[in-house]
Order: C-alpha cells, then structure tokens, then sequence
C-alpha cells in the first residue's frame, strides 16, 4: 500500500475531530494487521476508483456515546437509528475529507455510503488486503483508524 | 412609537417569501442525521420542509410529482440507488429553472466543477453549520 495514500486519511481524521468535538486527537504508533475486528462499534467506507479498499473507523462505545451526543445535541443509544445515522456521518465526513485532499495530490477516488456496525468484537476478513491502523487517545475515549487500499493496475 | 419601531426592527424569518408563505424545501439525503440537522436549520427560519427523499430515485421521483411545488433541492452526493450528480442531472433536464444545492462531505474540484456545470447553484462541503447553511440558501433564492 502507498503511504501517501495514508496521510490525508489521518489528516482528514484529525481536522473533523477538532471541527466537531473542539478536541485534541493524540495519534499512536501505526500498525499493520493482518486481522481486523470491531470491539464495540464501527464505520466502513468503501473507496473506489484509481485504487480500491475500504476505511473502517473504530470507536469505544464511551466515545460514540459522546459523539452522538454532541453532534445532534442530545443523547441517543448506540443501537438505535439515529445513534448510528450519526456514527454514519461522521465516517462520511472524515472519508469525505480525506478523498478531497487525495484529489488535491492527484489521486481519484469516489466513496460507498457507510455502513456501522455495532457488536461485540466482530472479526472481519481482510480479503488479502493488509490493513494500516492507527489509534487515537481522545479525552473522551478511543478510536482507530483501519485502511486497506490496493492500487488497481 | 417604541411598538412601530419594534415592528420595523423585527426581521421577516428568511423561510417566509415576501406574501409571508413559506419556501418549500425538498432534501434528498440517505443520512438521518443530515436530514434532521438540517431540518432544524431551516425550520428556525421558518422554511417549510416539503418532504425528504433517502435515495437518488425516491428524490427524482419526488421532485417530479411536487413539481412546480418546490422551490429549492438539497442534494448528496454518495447515495445508494443513483448518486447525487445522476439525480441533479434529471431534475434539470425535467426543469431547467431548478434550483438545487449540493451538500456533501466530499470538496473535490472535479465534483463541484461537475455539479456547477450541470446547473447546480451551489455547493456546500460537510460538516455543516447554521450560518453557512442558511446564507448559501437565502443567496440562492434571492
């Protein structure tokens, strides 16, 4: 996987957290993963075009409870409609961003509509493709950034 | 005295048009989350919310049987069915006098450039916020 395709991801990530929550993201070390899974709840985007994968954002449930909270002003679960509509959009708006900023670098690509999953350490396959994660330490709790992109030739 | 003045300073909502009825806004967006966001923006204006439409074809549709009840479209762009562009593409070719804003979280110049050219008025990039959106909408129906 390029890693100049990795930076506005992170990037992207970074500037709606502050736009949205007003705080700071303290990003960990990168990892790669041959296996990824979902502890608590979860936002897949599917990525098409000049190269295709997949962004799947993690979030501890403390932290979804506090997203959800904040962006619509008001308390919903995680399991109902508008908890996840929520979760939803913030994948939309974060994935949004960073294809913005690939095509600012050169690089096309369009977006699926995200998906959110809410479980309880849900495994997924990787369909070969390695997957970067990148954790992040908010006052409020977790997240973590999973991307898998293989170029189309 | 203080009552005229009262009465002259007191802004007309920008929902309302100059005989006092409302704008009738249609949304197509497969987000409840925007579609409710947005909802509350424009009723603090008191624009009328005409219906809301969470996929390319339910909005054309839509448009086309409201039609010529609607006075402005907001419009996404990645929806399932049939995108954005698709559905800004045939509610012109239905009604070249459409007024249609495209809200999305995608920015890329291609997309807005693409959207402009095929008759959109304007475009606002996610996330959203009360000022931005309710400036763009009041220049689009001026």
């Amino acid at each position: 996987m390029r890693i100049d395709f990795i930076d506005p991801f992170l990037d992207a990530t970074e500037e709606i957290i502050r736009e949205i929550l007003n705080i700071e993201p303290k990003r960990g070390e990168m990892e790669l993963k041959e296996q990824e899974s979902i502890p608590d709840i979860g936002v897949f985007v599917g990525l098409t075009g000049q190269a295709s994968g997949r962004m799947l954002i993690n979030f501890d449930r403390e932290l979804a409870s506090k997203i959800i909270e904040v962006m619509n002003g008001e308390q919903h679960t995680l399991d109902s409609e508008m908890g996840q509509a929520t979760i939803g959009e913030l994948g939309n708006m974060i994935t949004g961003r960073a294809i913005t900023k690939l095509y600012e670098r050169g690089f096309h690509f369009n977006l699926t509509p995200p998906s959110v999953i809410v479980g309880n350490n849900v495994k997924i396959s990787t369909l070969g493709i390695e997957t970067l994660s990148v954790p992040y330490e908010l006052e409020y709790g977790k997240l973590e950034i999973n991307i898998s992109i293989k170029e189309n030739v | 005295m203080k009552i005229i003045e009262e009465h002259i300073n007191k802004k007309q909502p920008e929902g309302l048009k100059p005989d006092g009825t409302p704008y009738n806004i249609l949304i197509i967006d497969d987000s409840m989350f925007i579609v409710k966001q947005l909802s509350q923006i424009l009723a603090s204006e008191s624009y009328n919310i005409i219906d809301t439409a969470t996929d390319g074809e339910e909005g054309v549709r839509k448009y086309k049987e409201l039609y010529p009840k609607v006075d402005l479209v907001t419009l996404d762009i990645t929806m399932p069915k049939k995108d954005g562009l698709q559905v800004l593409k045939e509610i012109i070719d239905f009604d070249k006098e459409a007024k249609v804003i495209i809200i999305s979280a995608i920015g890329k110049q291609d997309f807005v450039k693409e959207a402009l050219l095929l008759g959109a008025k304007n475009y606002i990039v996610k996330p959203l916020n009360r000022e931005k959106v309710l400036e763009r909408i009041k220049k689009v129906l001026m």
